[in-house]
């Protein structure tokens, strides 16, 4: 029995059990953090970990029975984990504490089996750096393969949102690869190198210790070192702009559905909403004024008096359901035959006083009965440049003038137009006491009770929107539940919104709001079903995503909306209404053949929790006008004197009117503007410091009196002839900004398309694309493959580009979707107009660009393997062959081996024999270690396999330590030439050919053998 | 070592004959402990002396008893017995023992009128010192001048000592009272100091069944080599090669007890030159020509552990071990030059 040394013992638990915890607990932190489903306590994991593995360690390294032990503690466990299984406290069923001792037991054990493998093998921290290795590299690939899987790890999110300036993949890669691999290489580094100085010490003093101790340290500064350089980095360098803009969004991101981001040039706020709502454990919203709206919307009251109406601003609607994740999403491509009534126009580039609006969902909506055409005025504080939030449904979009006094409150006023279903009631409405409210209310709802029939609907559309997981037996039950027996698809709809907002049977609301919901108990639960069946208490997406779950279980078409929620908190300023950041909410729409998509609000708001911010709204900014008179029009020059500017215009809004004027009737236009400033880029700047060389488009608006006093245009006469004769010589304007400026180069690429192919042009000299994406001028548009037609493209030559290499269109053959991207700086475009975001950039396209667009090249999209599958497959491959690397490894150093006898002359040929023995001896586990090669022969080789290698060992030493003139005599010389086969013969004959190639297969053995002195 | 000249085969081959007839010899008396022979033999071919520190009735005197009698004595004037075999004397070492005890003295005799010298008993071939450090300095001191100087001098005369002159010196490792500890000065002088130690259990019941005839050294034991073979043996293990990477080692490992923190003395130059011989002397008697690792990993500790002085004494073994590892890896490690 082996004296065991106590110190040593306690160094070793030291020096590789508490760096093992730590990467253990690091590794857990990660996995259970990215995984929800393992949301048991944490702390408490690491706990039961580092106490099975420390326990087991001490105990097996005092010469303990491990197969006794081990089997007592199992069937301890066991019996435990029997008994609690089968028992009942009072009511609860005590299957969930049965389950969590099961986690625990099992950390326990697996840690118990580690301590035991670290106590008894001195192999086993290559095992462990293995382990930590692969688990390492599990991560990366497994988070690679599931980017869409949002990553909740706080640390890495952080970090890449933070750290990391490119926001995709490779960008993710960096982060795990930083976070992940370094760590696991440290450890496994460390692990390794630190077992091996254990493994030579017989025990441990003071000055071993402080030796053994410096290293750790040393490495453990190096990973800290690397892992904080970054942040040594920013604190030197400080943070690039792009960074701190991503902390700041990474740091607001935490709400499930508000965005946050900040003004590159103010540092302001701007807030949007996410195109997804999700389930959280928890949200934390911001308050900050995001807008102040004026709604024009009253319920016109009997004695007079109107009493205002807020109805909800839409900013998106998530038309789908991801069950896993529990995500609503926007769908991006629903079917084609879903009509879009989302009107969403890139309205940051829109000049002042103009305005776009959206003609087919306009005349979709009109369609519907009970509609009423509102408008309503959104001032601008911290909205998202690009976010156009409307009442349902918005179709329309005029930017205004900012009032000069309000210029430093918001940054833009849009008027918008929507046509609302008279049916969008504000919540208050429900729990009113107004006798007209109530009488509407029933009104309403006799109604839409009779608009109960979905036939002759769309069959697409009612499956796409009634979508649901029938294997989900819960939700389906208590939709049966609540719905059944109810005819109208309405009893049906309050049916549910009652159950969400009305009492249980004591008394009590049923359902309750929170932004703190928590996590469901047991791992894995779906939070939707803990929501519904147990906790009861949720924010608005919960509330909106579980009616929408319940609805499309019962069959009736309904989406989830997600804008702001309007409160009325204004006694004085009828109409006006201030929204908060904490006010973006999530609502459920439901589609009524009759009456179209009519909103439904299920969120309560009686509790204690109220939604309602206990804020007061503020004064209202100065009414915005739309101005009288507004231009857009090419800078043509400036007067001698610098106080105007010459305009050849395109477009002309008048008295809300927009006269778009043919280039043959344009004529120039002197404005005066105010002080004689224009706004270029933000910036005013004096006219005459203007630089006229670049091709410029101005815009500039009007409230002046002398252009309202005039006659009405009467339409006779081209506008523009008209405008000439009445306008006055030099218009005064109170705003001018250069819109446009061309710096893109007279032959430099101006256009670019990407798109799928569709067919080729009938004379092949071309081709028929669907776009996806165009470049113009500078900028990409996004293009709608629903709303924008094929388009012809034709390339100089008629050829195609593949890879590199020329292909005649004429031999070539469409295929499925094939993409291909072509690029064009055609003077012909050159001589088209800018687009001027006055209508949306599709129909512009279409009305200003030739049939067949001139292009210089078309190349064709070679369908790349995704990035995640060329990194999964060169893992696998460099994984495999580092595999089959090793494998082979024993056997390759064997063959090198047998070589070098080969064709070593003299005495070096005893040399390789000598390697040569010892690499076979070790390969099949048969260690050195300690002993001489000759004590090694006498001792554990010769008696072991009946081979004479202590004969060998003793010529070997007789060539290696004899005077030179004593050579070998002939008898040895022979013995030495028939050795190698014979050992070989000896060794490897007394094993099966399994062991022996599972002893060769042991690549650890070759590393120790080869590296270990 | 070019120089010197190299030994003949055929000499090996003697040495290792007469080696293996005294290891055999000794070894029907002495069961087991074929090592311990190995050892006792090379410090007598390497020209030294030996320091057994062992408990009482491990085979201490019977060692030397049959290393005496395996010996064949040369037919000198000196020869005090009638007796074939060399001559073996046993001086039991208490306190009250005097120098004279052990050198001799002279006597009055009383027909010539004269006195004459009447040798002690250092005036022998092999002499067990038995319990070495129970005598005073004094004696101790003397004993320690005729190992070194091999002659003895009383007065005004010098008597030289036998060529062939052995001592084995004993000390109890339990019993320290009323003792005197050899200084580390004189613990220098013996060549090697090592422990028997009890045997197995197989040889000690073979012991046990063999009493008789091993308490009867005279019968059992017949001379198996003579005089001048040990004398020729020394003369050989001179010539035996010592490779310059294990002279290499030597130095190495002398070095390292010198700059370990955990030794506060370290091996001297004189260690190092003893350990070269008792080398030597091992690999002939293993019939080798030339020293090999194992050599020096055997030897190691016998010579060099009794010439250091650790600073905590529970670590003696593992310093050196330490040492001598890594030094016998280098060796094992080294790739054959040629």
């Amino acid at each position: 029995m082996k004296k065991i040394d106590l110190s040593l013992v306690l160094a070793n638990a030291l020096f590789k059990l508490v760096p093992t915890i730590l990467i253990g607990a690091y590794l857990w932190h990660l996995y259970a953090a990215t995984i929800t489903t393992l949301d048991t306590n944490y702390w408490a994991n690491v706990l039961v970990f580092s106490a099975g593995l420390l326990i087991s360690f001490f105990l097996y390294s005092f010469n303990v029975r491990f197969s006794v032990t081990f089997l007592l503690l199992a069937a301890v466990l066991w019996g435990i984990y029997q008994l609690i299984g089968s028992t009942t406290i009072g009511e609860f069923d005590s299957f969930y504490y049965s389950l969590s001792f099961f986690i625990y037991a099992a950390i326990f054990v697996f840690a118990w089996v580690a301590g035991y493998g670290f106590a008894r093998f001195g192999f086993f921290p290559w095992v462990a750096a293995a382990a930590v290795f692969l688990l390492a590299v599990s991560f990366i690939v497994r988070d690679i393969l599931s980017v869409e899987a949002q990553m909740n790890s706080a640390l890495v999110s952080w970090a890449a949102n933070g750290l990391f300036a490119k926001p995709d993949l490779v960008q993710r890669l960096f982060v795990l690869l930083f976070l992940l691999f370094v760590p696991a290489l440290f450890y496994s580094f460390y692990i390794i190198s630190i077992s091996e100085a254990l493994r030579r010490l017989a025990s441990v003093d003071s000055r071993s210790f402080r030796r053994l101790f410096k290293r750790s340290a040393l490495i453990a500064a190096v990973l800290l070192l690397i892992l904080i350089s970054p942040l040594v980095y920013v604190y030197f360098f400080g943070l690039p702009e792009s960074f701190y803009d991503r902390l700041q969004q990474a740091q607001a991101s935490s709400a499930s559905f508000l965005k946050k981001t900040y003004d590159q040039q103010t540092r302001k706020p701007q807030f949007d909403l996410q195109e997804y709502a999700q389930l959280l454990p928890e949200v934390k919203l911001s308050d900050e004024t995001v807008f102040c709206t004026y709604i024009d919307n009253f319920f016109p009251l009997k004695d007079g008096g109107k009493a205002p109406l807020p109805v909800h601003f839409r900013r998106y609607v998530l038309n789908r359901y991801e069950p896993r994740g529990e995500k609503f999403v926007l769908d991006p491509y629903p079917p084609s035959s879903i009509p879009d009534d989302l009107f969403s126009p890139s309205i940051k580039d829109v000049p002042v006083g103009f305005a776009v609006s959206d003609s087919v969902i306009e005349a979709a909506t009109r369609r519907y009965q009970q509609r009423k055409n509102i408008f309503s005025i959104v001032y601008n504080q911290a909205l998202a440049p690009d976010a156009y939030v409307a009442p349902n449904t918005g179709y329309s979009y005029q930017k205004l003038p900012v009032p000069p006094q309000d210029r430093e409150t918001f940054t833009t006023v849009y008027q918008c137009s929507s046509l609302i279903s008279i049916w969008n009631l504000p919540p208050f409405v429900y729990s009113s006491s107004n006798p007209e409210l109530l009488d509407f209310k029933n009104y309403r709802a006799e109604a839409l009770r009779i608009d109960h029939s979905y036939e002759g609907l769309d069959s697409t559309f009612l499956a796409y929107y009634t979508e649901a997981d029938t294997t989900d037996t819960l939700i389906m039950n208590l939709s049966r539940q609540l719905t059944d027996g109810l005819e109208s698809p309405y009893d049906k709809v309050q049916s549910i919104v009652d159950y969400f907002l009305g009492n249980d049977e004591s008394g009590n609301p049923r359902f309750t709001y929170t932004l703190e919901p928590g996590s469901p108990k047991t791992s894995g639960q779906s939070f939707m079903h803990y929501f519904l069946f147990e906790n009861k208490r949720g924010y608005c997406t919960y509330f909106a995503g579980a009616t929408t779950l319940l609805l499309r279980a019962a069959g009736i078409p309904c989406r989830m909306a997600v804008g702001y929620a309007i409160f009325d908190r204004s006694n004085k300023n009828s109409g006006w209404y201030w929204v908060y950041a904490d006010q973006g909410h999530a609502w459920v729409e439901v589609y009524f053949p009759s009456y179209g998509w009519v909103d439904f609000d299920t969120t309560p708001t009686q509790d204690s929790e109220p939604m309602r911010p206990p804020k007061p709204d503020a004064t209202p900014p100065e009414y915005a006008r739309e101005p009288v008179f507004a231009v857009l029009g090419k800078l043509t020059g400036v007067s001698a004197d610098s106080t105007a500017l010459l305009v050849n215009p395109y477009s002309i809004r008048y008295r809300s009117k927009e006269y778009e004027i043919p280039e043959t009737e344009s004529r120039v236009l002197t404005l005066i503007p105010q002080d004689a400033l224009v706004t270029i880029e933000n910036e005013k700047v004096k006219i005459g410091e203007l630089s006229l060389e670049k091709t410029m488009v101005l815009s500039a608006y009007s409230f002046h009196y002398s252009l309202e006093q005039l006659k009405p245009y009467n339409e006779k006469t081209p506008f523009m002839s008209w405008a000439a004769e009445n306008f006055p010589k030099k218009i005064p304007v109170d705003e001018a900004m250069v819109v446009y400026k061309d710096d893109a180069a007279e032959k430099g690429l101006i256009f670019a398309v990407d798109g799928q192919i569709q067919s080729l042009l009938p004379d092949s000299s071309g081709l028929t694309i669907l776009p996806r994406k165009i470049f113009y001028r500078g900028k990409d548009y996004e293009m709608d493959p629903r709303r924008t037609g094929p388009i012809n493209i034709k390339p100089e030559e008629a050829v195609i580009y593949e890879k590199g290499k020329k292909k005649s269109l004429k031999e070539f053959t469409v295929g499925d979707s094939m993409q291909v991207s072509a690029e064009s700086g055609n003077p012909a475009l050159h001589q088209i107009k800018p687009f001027l975001a006055v209508e949306s950039f599709a129909t512009w396209f279409k009305n200003r660009f030739p049939e067949i667009i001139p292009v210089d090249r078309v190349t064709l999209q070679v369908q790349e393997t995704p990035l995640t599958q060329r990194f999964f497959r060169g893992a696998l491959i460099i994984i495999g062959t580092a595999l089959l690397a090793l494998l082979l490894f024993a056997a390759a150093v064997y063959l090198y081996l047998s070589l070098r006898i080969d064709y070593a002359k003299g005495n070096q040929k005893l040399y390789w024999i000598y390697r040569f023995s010892l690499m076979v001896l070790n390969q099949l586990g048969f260690h050195r270690v300690i002993k001489t090669p000759l004590e090694y022969a006498h001792e554990s080789i010769d008696p072991r396999f009946g081979t004479r290698l202590g004969q060998f060992v003793n010529i070997y030493h007789k060539a290696k330590y004899a005077p030179a003139g004593m050579g070998l005599s002939a008898d040895e010389s022979r013995f030495v030439e028939t050795f190698p086969a014979r050992f070989r013969k000896q060794v490897l004959g007394s094993y099966s050919r399994r062991e022996v190639l599972a002893s060769f297969a042991n690549f650890i053995r070759t590393l120790r053998f080869l590296f270990v002195k | 070592m070019s120089e010197l000249e190299m030994l003949t085969l055929e000499e090996v081959a003697y040495c290792r004959e007469k080696a293996s007839a005294l290891t055999h010899n000794i070894g029907k008396i002495i069961r087991g402990k074929e090592p311990e022979i190995l050892k006792v033999l090379t410090c007598l071919v390497a020209g030294g002396h030996i320091l057994l520190e062992d408990l009482p009735g491990l085979g201490k005197t019977s060692m030397a008893k049959s290393l005496a009698f395996s010996i064949e004595g040369h037919h000198t004037a000196e020869k005090h017995q009638n007796d074939s075999h060399v001559t073996f004397k046993r001086i039991q070492f208490t306190p009250d023992l005097l120098p004279m005890d052990l050198i001799g003295t002279y006597i009055f005799d009383d027909r010539n009128k004269d006195f004459i010298f009447k040798p002690g008993p250092l005036f022998g071939n092999i002499i067990l010192a038995d319990e070495i450090n129970r005598a005073s300095p004094k004696v101790q001191s003397a004993l320690l001048e005729c190992m070194a100087e091999n002659q003895i001098t009383i007065g005004e005369r010098t008597y030289p000592l036998d060529e062939f002159f052995f001592v084995i010196a004993t000390q109890n490792p339990i019993e320290f009272e009323g003792t005197y500890p050899l200084p580390a000065a004189q613990l220098d002088r013996f060549f090697m100091k090592f422990s028997f130690g009890y045997v197995s259990e197989a040889k000690e019941i073979e012991i046990y069944t063999d009493y008789i005839s091993i308490n009867k050294i005279p019968q059992t034991v017949s001379p198996v080599i003579g005089y001048e073979d040990i004398l020729l043996m020394r003369r050989s293990a001179e010539k035996v090669f010592v490779h310059p990477e294990i002279i290499r080692s030597v130095s190495n490992i002398a070095r390292a007890t010198r700059d370990d923190a955990a030794i506060r003395l370290g091996v001297s130059t004189r260690g190092g030159i003893i350990f070269l011989r008792c080398l030597r002397a091992y690999a002939l008697l293993q019939g080798r020509g030339y020293a090999i690792e194992d050599d020096l990993k055997t030897l190691a500790a016998p010579i060099l552990n009794h010439r250091m002085i650790y600073k905590n004494q529970e670590e003696t073994i593992s310093v050196l071990d330490r040492i001598v590892h890594r030094e016998v890896e280098r060796l094992a490690n080294l790739r054959l030059q040629q």
